[in-house]
C-alpha cells in the first residue's frame, strides 16, 4: 500500500489556492457524462450530494434511514466554527488552522487542516444564503460563542440544534437537486460492498431494507460519508443505526484504515441508568461555559449535592486547569472525570458520574438567561432523569461520541482506492488525535460543499469513460457474495441474541480500549474479540428471512462487522505506544498523571491494510511533519 | 386563481369567507327577531318592510341560498376529502385539546341544514301549518308575531328549534373564531382575544334565539 | 412492572394486519419507551417471535425517525416529546397500552410500526429550499436580519419531520409540517424571492399526496414534540392568499 498525501508544495497558506489551480476540470457540457454514488446523507454526503448535482454530474445518493433529513449530523447540539473573526477578538484563519492542529495533538496534516479553516467561513455564507436561522444579536448580526476550549468567539450556532439547522440546509439543497431530477435519492438503502475493477472504486453493492433486494450500482467514482463507529461501544451517543459497514466493507476491499483508536470519549453526557439502557445522550458541551464540574471531596459522600458545603466540593478541573478551568479540551475533561470515579468520588447511584453545577451561574445571571441560553438542554435533562437541574445539579459522564479515526485520505479526500473518496467523519483527515467542539460539522461541510467538487473532478478528468455496467462479473460476484454472506447470517440459527453479542463487545471496548488503555487491556481484547465472533458465528440468533423488512438481520450484519473491526481499533490501540489526544495509554504519563506524548516513534499516522481473513493486517505509517506550527506539548493549565 | 379555489387551502377559504357572511345574517336575523319582544306591530312592521323590498328580496335570498350552498358543498367535500386521507382509522383513538364543536362540525353543520329545510317550510313557505297564511294584520299584512306565538306554542316545535340552536352555538363556537386562522388574521398579542370571539357569538346567538321559544312557552310573550 | 402490550402486526404493506396482545415482563421506570420495545422483541425472539418493527435512530428526539401512536396520541402522552423520551414511569404496572403506527393514506405502513413517510420528502422536494447554489453567496452578516425574525424562522425550522402533526390531525392533514417550512423562509430575507413560488409549489404537493385539510383542531401543534406553533398554518394561509391573487 502507497501513502501518498498529495500534499501541494509551497506555504500551507497557499496550498488549496495553488493546488485549485493545478487540478483538472471537466468540461460543464461534459459533467453529465459522469455517475456519482454518494453513500451517506449527513453534513459530508448531503451538501456532495447536492453540490455535485449542482455542477452537472449524474449523482445517485444513499440512506439507511427513511429520509435524508435524519442523519446523525442533525443531532450535534452546539455550534459549527468558523473563522470569520466577527468577533473583533483576535480570530483569524491561521489562528483556528492553529488551534485545530494543537487541539488534535499533534497528529493531523497540516495540509488539511489549513485548508479546513480557510474555508470555514465560506459555509457560513453558504448556510446562511440557504435560510439558516442562526443566532442573531439585536443588531441583527450573527452571534457567536466561545465553545470547547477556544479562546476567541467563532462559533455559530442555532438554538441548541445547530447540528439540525445545518443538516436541513443541506437537506434542502439535496432536495432540490432530488425535485430537479439531478439526484436519484435511494432510501432505506444499506452499502454492503463496495466494487473495484481495474484497481478504481466502480461501484456498490446495496440491499433494500424494505424488500431485500441486494442491487449494483455503477459509478465513475464513490464517495463515502457515511460517519463513525462510536457504536462498537454498544453505549455511545450515536444514533442506533450508525455503524461501520460501509467503511470496513472499502477496508477490507484495499482502503487503508487510518488511526482506528481514535475515539472521542465526550464529556458532557447523561449517566447511565441500567443495563437495558441503548444508548447515551449527549448534552451540548456549551453548558460548561457556565456549569461548574465538581465531586465530593470525601469519599462515600450520602449528602444531597446541595448540602454538600463548599469546603468540601472540589472543582477538579477549575484547582488543575486554573486558566481553562471548566472549559479544559474534551479529552483532559472526559479523564478527569473518569479519573474521579476511579477514585470512588463519583456520584449519582452507579457512582459513575460528576456534577455539573448551575447554582452559581444563577446566583449570576438570574434564571432566565440561563434558562435563555440552555433551556432544552434542561428539559431535556429533566425528562431523562426526572431532575431538575435549575435546583439539583445536573450528573454527567463521559461518552464515546466521536471517532477521529477513519479511511486514511490524501489531499484530495480519495482512499488508497482510486476513485473511493471518503467525507466528514469517515475519514481521519484534519481532527488528529481529537477533535474541538464545533469543528465537526465545519469538516462535513467543508468536504462537501467545498472540496470534493474540486477534487472529485480531477479524479474523473484523469479517467476515460468506459461505458461500464452492473453485467461486469466483478459486480455478479460482489452480490453473490453479500447474498452469501446474508445467508450465512439467517442460517447460524443460534440461541444467543445479536443485541447481546454487541453488547458485550462494547463493554471489552469500553473496559479496555475506550479513554485509557494499556497493553494488557489490550492483548487481553486481542484475545477476547475473535472469541467473542466465533460464537457470533455459531451461535447467534438471526429471525426471519432476507426478502422482508429485517431489522435482526440489518442489525446482525451491522454487528458482525462490528467485531471484526474491533480487533483492528484494538491492534492500533496497541500500536501506538504513547499517549495523545483522546486516548491515554497508562504506560505513557508524566509523574503527576499527564498524557505523555511521543513524538519520537508516533509521530505519524497509522495505517492498516487488510491482508486477508484471519491473518493480521499490515500496518503502514505516513509520517507527520510540522512545519507551520511547533510540536509543543499541550498545556491547558 | 382556479387553482387557488381548488386547493386544500383555497376551499378552507371558502368556507371562512361564507361562514363570516352566514354569520353576519344569522346575527342580523337575530336582531330583527328580537323586535317580537316589543310591541307586535314593531316586529310585523319589520317583516312587511321586508316583504315589501320585491326584486331586492329575492336578490338577498338568492344571495344567501348561494353563500348557504356554497358553504355547504365545500363542507362536504372536505369533510368527504379529510374521511379519505385515512382509510383505517386508531383502534384507540384519543384527543388532546381539540373542542367538542370543532370535531363535531359536520354533524353540527348537516344538522343545521336540515334544520333551516324545516325553518322554511315552517315559517317561511308555511308548508307544516296552512293556516300561517291566513294570519293577517288589521292592516291586511302578514301577522308574524301572532305566527311566532302560534308555531312556538307546539311544544315539539319549539324543541326542535332549541335544539337546532344547539348545533348552531356549537357551530359558531369553532365556525366563528376559526375563520381568523383560515384568513390568515392573527397576531400573537391578539390571538387570546381571536380565541373567544366564537364563544361569544355563540353564546349570544344560543341565549337570544332560544330565549324566543322559552318565552312563548312560558307565556312572556303572548 | 408489568404491562399489557395492544400492537399493530402488519407483516408488509399488502398484509391486512391486526392488533396483538403481548405481556411485557420486567419493566424499570427508567427505561424510555422504545428501551421497553426493545426489551419486549428480546422476549419476542426468545419465543422465535418477529420481533416489532419500528422506526427510530438518534433516540435522542431529534431524527424525527421515531413515531407511534400510543393509546391514541401521537408520540405518547407527554406534550414536547418525541417517542423516544417519553420514559416508562408514566406507567403503572399493569397498565394496558395500545401501540398503533401514524394513519394517513399517505404514509402507508411498511411493517408493523413503521410507515412510509417519503410523502414528506417529495413536498421540500417541490419549494422547501432557498435555490442558492454552492459557491455563490455573499458575506453572512451582508444582510442584517432582526433578531425577533431570526428567532421566529428559528421557530418554524426546528420542525424534526416524525409526521406527528399528520398522525394525531382528525383529518390527517400536514398543514403544520408544510406551514414550518413555509414559515421559516417567509420570515427571512433570503426566502423573499421565490415566496409566491414556494408556497404555491408545497402546497400544490401536499394536496397530491393526498393528505387532508385543515379544520382548525390544533392537534398538530398540541401534538408537536417540538412545539411549532399553528400560528405558522395562518401565516401560511396568508403566504398562500397573497400568492394567489398576485
Amino acid at each position: 500500500m502507497k501513502l501518498d498525501p498529495k500534499t501541494p508544495t509551497g506555504p500551507v497558506a497557499a496550498q488549496w489556492t495553488k493546488h485549485k489551480f493545478d487540478m483538472k476540470l471537466i468540461n460543464p457540457a461534459n459533467k453529465r457524462k459522469y455517475k456519482i454514488l454518494v453513500v451517506g446523507s449527513g453534513l459530508a454526503g448531503g451538501s456532495a450530494a447536492a453540490t455535485l448535482a449542482e455542477l452537472g454530474y449524474q449523482v445517485h445518493c444513499f440512506c439507511y434511514q427513511d429520509s435524508p433529513r435524519r442523519a446523525h449530523s442533525i443531532a450535534a447540539q452546539g455550534g459549527i466554527n468558523a473563522a470569520k473573526n466577527y468577533q473583533n477578538d483576535g480570530d483569524s484563519v491561521y489562528r483556528l488552522f492553529y488551534d485545530t492542529v494543537k487541539g488534535g495533538d499533534f497528529r493531523a496534516r497540516e495540509s488539511n487542516v489549513y485548508r479546513l479553516s480557510e474555508v470555514s467561513c465560506n459555509i457560513i455564507d453558504q448556510c446562511v444564503a440557504q435560510g439558516i436561522p442562526f443566532a442573531r444579536d439585536y443588531s441583527g448580526y450573527l452571534a457567536n460563542r466561545s465553545f470547547g476550549g477556544a479562546l476567541v468567539s467563532r462559533t455559530f450556532y442555532a438554538s441548541g440544534q445547530t447540528g439540525q439547522q445545518l443538516l436541513l440546509g443541506a437537506y434542502s439543497a439535496l432536495s432540490r437537486q432530488i425535485g430537479k431530477g439531478a439526484v436519484k435519492m435511494h432510501t432505506r438503502s444499506e452499502m454492503l460492498d463496495i466494487v473495484v475493477i481495474d484497481g478504481r472504486a466502480r461501484g456498490i453493492i446495496t440491499r433494500n431494507l424494505v424488500t431485500g433486494k441486494i442491487e449494483s450500482h455503477v459509478g465513475d467514482a464513490v464517495i463515502l460519508a457515511t460517519g463513525g463507529y462510536s457504536n462498537v461501544f454498544y453505549l455511545s451517543t450515536n444514533a442506533i443505526g450508525c455503524n461501520v459497514t460501509a467503511a470496513y466493507r472499502a477496508y477490507k476491499k484495499g482502503a487503508g484504515f487510518a488511526n482506528p483508536c481514535y475515539t472521542q470519549i465526550h464529556p458532557t453526557c447523561i449517566p447511565q441508568a441500567g443495563d437495558y439502557q441503548s444508548k447515551l445522550t449527549l448534552m451540548s458541551e456549551s453548558l460548561r461555559n457556565d456549569g461548574r464540574i465538581w465531586v465530593p471531596k470525601n469519599k462515600g459522600e450520602k449528602r444531597a449535592a446541595n448540602d454538600v458545603p463548599e469546603n468540601e466540593r472540589d472543582y477538579y478541573l477549575e484547582r488543575k486547569y486554573p486558566s481553562y478551568g471548566n472549559l479544559a479540551p474534551r479529552d483532559i475533561s472526559s479523564r478527569s472525570a473518569k479519573e474521579a470515579c476511579d477514585a470512588g468520588l463519583g456520584v449519582g447511584e452507579s457512582g459513575m458520574g460528576v456534577y455539573l453545577d448551575f447554582r452559581d451561574a444563577i446566583k449570576r445571571l438570574g434564571q432566565n438567561v440561563i434558562k435563555d441560553r440552555y433551556g432544552n438542554l434542561f428539559e431535556m435533562y429533566q425528562r431523562i432523569t426526572n431532575e431538575d437541574p435549575y435546583t439539583v445539579p445536573m450528573r454527567i459522564f463521559p461518552a464515546p461520541h466521536y471517532t477521529m479515526g477513519g479511511l486514511w485520505v490524501d489531499y484530495n479526500l480519495m482512499s488508497t482506492i482510486p476513485g473511493l473518496h471518503v467525507l466528514g467523519e469517515a475519514n481521519f483527515s484534519d481532527h488528529g488525535a481529537n477533535r474541538l467542539g464545533a469543528s465537526a460539522l465545519m469538516q462535513g461541510l467543508a468536504d462537501g460543499y467545498f472540496v470534493i467538487p474540486y477534487t472529485i473532478a480531477h479524479y474523473l478528468a484523469a479517467h476515460k469513460l468506459d461505458g461500464m455496467t452492473a453485467d461486469h462479473p466483478e459486480f455478479k460476484k460482489a452480490e453473490a457474495e453479500v447474498a452469501t454472506r446474508t445467508k450465512k447470517l439467517l442460517s447460524i440459527n443460534g440461541t444467543r441474541s445479536v443485541e447481546s453479542f454487541h453488547k458485550e463487545l462494547g463493554r471489552i471496548m469500553w473496559d479496555n480500549c475506550g479513554m485509557a488503555r494499556n497493553k494488557k487491556g489490550l492483548t487481553d481484547s486481542l484475545k477476547k474479540i475473535p472469541a467473542l465472533r466465533e460464537e457470533f458465528w455459531q451461535n447467534a440468533k438471526v429471525l426471519g428471512e432476507n426478502e422482508e423488512y429485517n431489522t435482526t438481520l440489518e442489525r446482525a450484519g451491522r454487528v458482525a462487522d462490528f467485531l471484526e473491526f474491533a480487533e483492528v481499533m484494538c491492534l492500533d490501540a496497541l500500536e501506538r505506544e504513547e499517549s495523545c489526544g483522546g486516548h491515554f495509554r497508562e504506560e505513557y504519563q508524566t509523574e503527576e498523571g499527564e498524557a505523555l506524548r511521543n513524538d519520537t516513534d508516533c509521530c505519524h499516522v497509522t495505517v492498516w491494510e487488510h491482508k486477508g481473513e484471519n491473518t493480521k493486517p499490515q500496518m503502514h505509517k505516513e509520517p507527520l511533519a510540522f512545519e507551520e506550527v511547533k510540536l509543543v506539548v499541550r498545556s491547558y493549565k | 386563481m382556479f387553482a387557488f379555489l381548488t386547493s386544500s387551502i383555497g376551499k378552507k377559504y371558502i368556507m371562512a369567507v361564507t361562514g363570516i357572511l352566514l354569520v353576519l345574517f344569522t346575527l342580523g336575523h337575530m336582531v330583527g327577531n328580537l323586535q317580537i319582544y316589543l310591541k307586535p306591530e314593531a316586529i310585523n312592521k319589520y317583516a312587511h318592510t321586508l316583504q315589501s323590498l320585491g326584486g331586492l328580496l329575492w336578490l338577498i335570498r338568492g344571495g344567501l341560498l348561494f353563500l348557504f350552498v356554497v358553504h355547504v358543498i365545500t363542507g362536504i367535500t372536505l369533510y368527504l376529502g379529510n374521511q379519505g386521507a385515512r382509510p383505517i382509522d386508531y383502534v384507540k383513538p384519543a384527543t388532546i385539546k381539540a373542542t367538542l364543536p370543532s370535531r363535531t362540525m359536520i354533524i353540527t353543520g348537516l344538522s343545521l341544514f336540515a334544520f333551516i329545510v324545516y325553518h322554511i317550510m315552517h315559517f317561511t313557505l308555511h308548508l307544516t301549518d296552512p293556516s300561517f297564511s291566513f294570519l293577517a294584520t288589521p292592516e291586511g299584512h302578514m301577522d308574524v308575531h301572532r305566527m311566532l306565538v302560534t308555531g312556538f306554542g307546539n311544544m315539539l316545535a319549539s324543541a326542535v328549534y332549541i335544539a337546532a340552536m344547539i348545533a348552531l352555538g356549537m357551530h359558531l363556537y369553532h365556525g366563528a373564531t376559526s375563520w381568523f386562522q383560515t384568513l390568515g388574521i392573527n397576531n400573537v398579542k391578539y390571538n387570546c382575544t381571536i380565541k373567544i370571539i366564537g364563544p361569544v357569538i355563540a353564546v349570544i346567538v344560543f341565549l337570544f334565539n332560544t330565549s324566543i321559544p322559552v318565552s312563548v312557552l312560558t307565556k312572556f310573550i303572548k | 412492572m408489568n404491562l399489557t402490550l395492544h400492537i399493530w402486526r402488519q407483516k408488509n404493506a399488502n398484509d391486512k394486519g391486526k392488533m396483538v396482545t403481548y405481556k411485557a415482563h420486567d419493566i424499570s421506570t427508567h427505561m424510555s419507551f422504545l428501551e421497553m420495545l426493545d426489551v419486549l422483541n428480546q422476549q419476542l425472539i426468545e419465543k422465535n417471535i418477529d420481533p416489532v418493527a419500528f422506526d427510530h435512530d438518534c433516540r435522542e428526539g431529534i431524527c424525527g425517525m421515531c413515531s407511534l401512536i400510543i393509546n391514541g396520541k401521537a408520540h405518547g402522552p407527554w406534550s414536547a416529546t418525541t417517542t423516544c423520551q417519553l420514559h416508562m414511569r408514566e406507567y403503572k404496572d399493569g397498565d394496558e397500552i395500545y401501540i398503533e403506527p401514524w394513519r394517513s393514506k399517505a404514509f402507508p405502513v411498511i411493517k408493523d410500526l413503521v410507515v412510509n413517510r417519503g410523502a414528506f420528502d417529495r413536498i421540500m422536494q417541490s419549494g422547501g429550499f432557498v435555490s442558492v447554489n454552492t459557491g455563490s453567496a455573499p458575506d453572512a452578516n451582508a444582510t442584517p436580519i432582526a433578531k425577533e425574525k431570526a428567532d421566529l424562522a428559528m421557530a418554524a425550522a426546528s420542525c424534526i419531520g416524525c409526521g406527528a402533526c399528520v398522525a394525531q390531525c382528525k383529518n390527517a392533514s400536514a398543514m403544520l409540517f408544510v406551514a414550518a417550512k413555509v414559515s421559516q423562509f417567509a420570515n427571512l430575507p433570503q426566502g423573499q424571492i421565490e415566496k409566491k413560488a414556494r408556497v404555491q409549489n408545497m402546497v400544490a404537493a401536499m394536496d397530491r399526496e393526498g393528505f387532508g385539510n385543515c379544520t382548525n383542531l390544533l392537534e398538530c401543534e398540541a401534538a408537536c414534540p417540538m412545539s411549532v406553533s399553528a400560528n405558522f398554518i395562518a401565516q401560511m394561509n396568508r403566504e398562500f392568499f397573497a400568492a394567489g391573487i398576485k
